[in-house]
């Protein structure tokens, strides 16, 4: 089983990707197992550290947690590639972090507005948002709500939007 | 039958108590500050940090985690409540959300309970 990043539709990619997959196939070499097709730098640049979260060993948060969840990885893929489509210009790259459980939690940082998003394998995703020091909304993200999710970045960045 | 969530809460722990949350490297962002996601744990792990050291969590945790330290009313100001949990050692208890026992601190009460923390050094 070896990870493998694809760039089938961006060339110009081409060696970011053999560099991700190089560098990181042999941690998940039992863990992952997947063709990820990406279009754009900025999918790379997000999947990267989402693949490298793989690699955690179980009970890495002293709580028995296993790494992330192979579903919440492809459901966050697909997510991340469903945020490249939406032609909102250049987003910030997030930072990805683990969650104890097997989830993912996403965050996005443009200026003093922040989008958060987490992903878990035993409960719907949810987001919350942050402008300054204050809470905006929160809720649960169906991550097919393309809508929904538009206007998540869309108000994050908007000046691209 | 479920726990009361407010009777569940150990009121014997004082508002001025400190917990202790530890944090894993990859949880703590570039610019060094944590991410909320550090909170969003179902029976959050903390440790009463009076009844422990720091050399002690620390030693039941990966190498280059780090300590949150935050109070117990913080925690119950995020909506949370404190139950011990002695098989996790000595001050060791668990954060649930007072509205969903069974579940994680929402996106925002983890957020607040994360900007109320600052490191323990």
């Amino acid at each position: 089983m070896i990870a493998t990043l694809s760039a089938s539709s961006m060339t110009t990619d081409a060696a970011a990707l053999h560099e991700v997959a190089s560098a990181e196939e042999g941690a998940r070499r039992e863990q992952w197992n997947a063709i990820v097709p990406v279009r754009t730098r900025w999918e790379v640049e997000a999947i990267r550290p989402l693949l490298k979260l793989t690699a955690l060993p179980t009970d890495w948060d002293g709580d028995a947690s296993p790494p992330p969840d192979p579903g919440v990885v492809e459901a966050a893929i697909r997510f991340l590639a469903a945020v490249a489509e939406l032609g909102l210009g250049r987003l910030p790259q997030p930072h990805v972090v683990p969650l104890s459980g097997g989830g993912v939690h996403f965050e996005w940082a443009a200026g003093a507005r922040q989008l958060q998003v987490a992903i878990f394998p035993d409960a719907p995703a949810d987001f919350l948002r942050v402008e300054g020091r204050a809470v905006v909304d929160q809720g649960v993200l169906l991550l097919t709500a393309w809508e929904q999710i538009r206007a998540l970045f869309a108000w994050l960045t908007p000046a691209t939007a | 039958m479920a726990p009361d969530p407010i009777v569940d809460d150990d009121q014997s722990l004082g508002d001025n108590v400190v917990l202790w949350r530890g944090v894993v490297p990859e949880q703590i962002k570039p610019d060094g500050t944590v991410s909320d996601g550090a909170f969003r744990t179902k029976e959050m792990s903390v440790f009463i940090a009076a009844e422990t050291d720091r050399a002690a969590v620390l030693a039941k945790l990966r190498p280059g985690t780090r300590l949150r330290r935050f109070s117990a009313r913080n925690v119950r100001d995020a909506g949370g409540v404190i139950r011990r949990a002695p098989e996790g050692g000595p001050g060791h208890c668990v954060v649930v959300p007072s509205a969903n026992p069974g579940g994680r601190l929402s996106p925002a009460n983890a957020h607040a309970l994360n900007e109320a923390s600052e490191w323990e050094e």
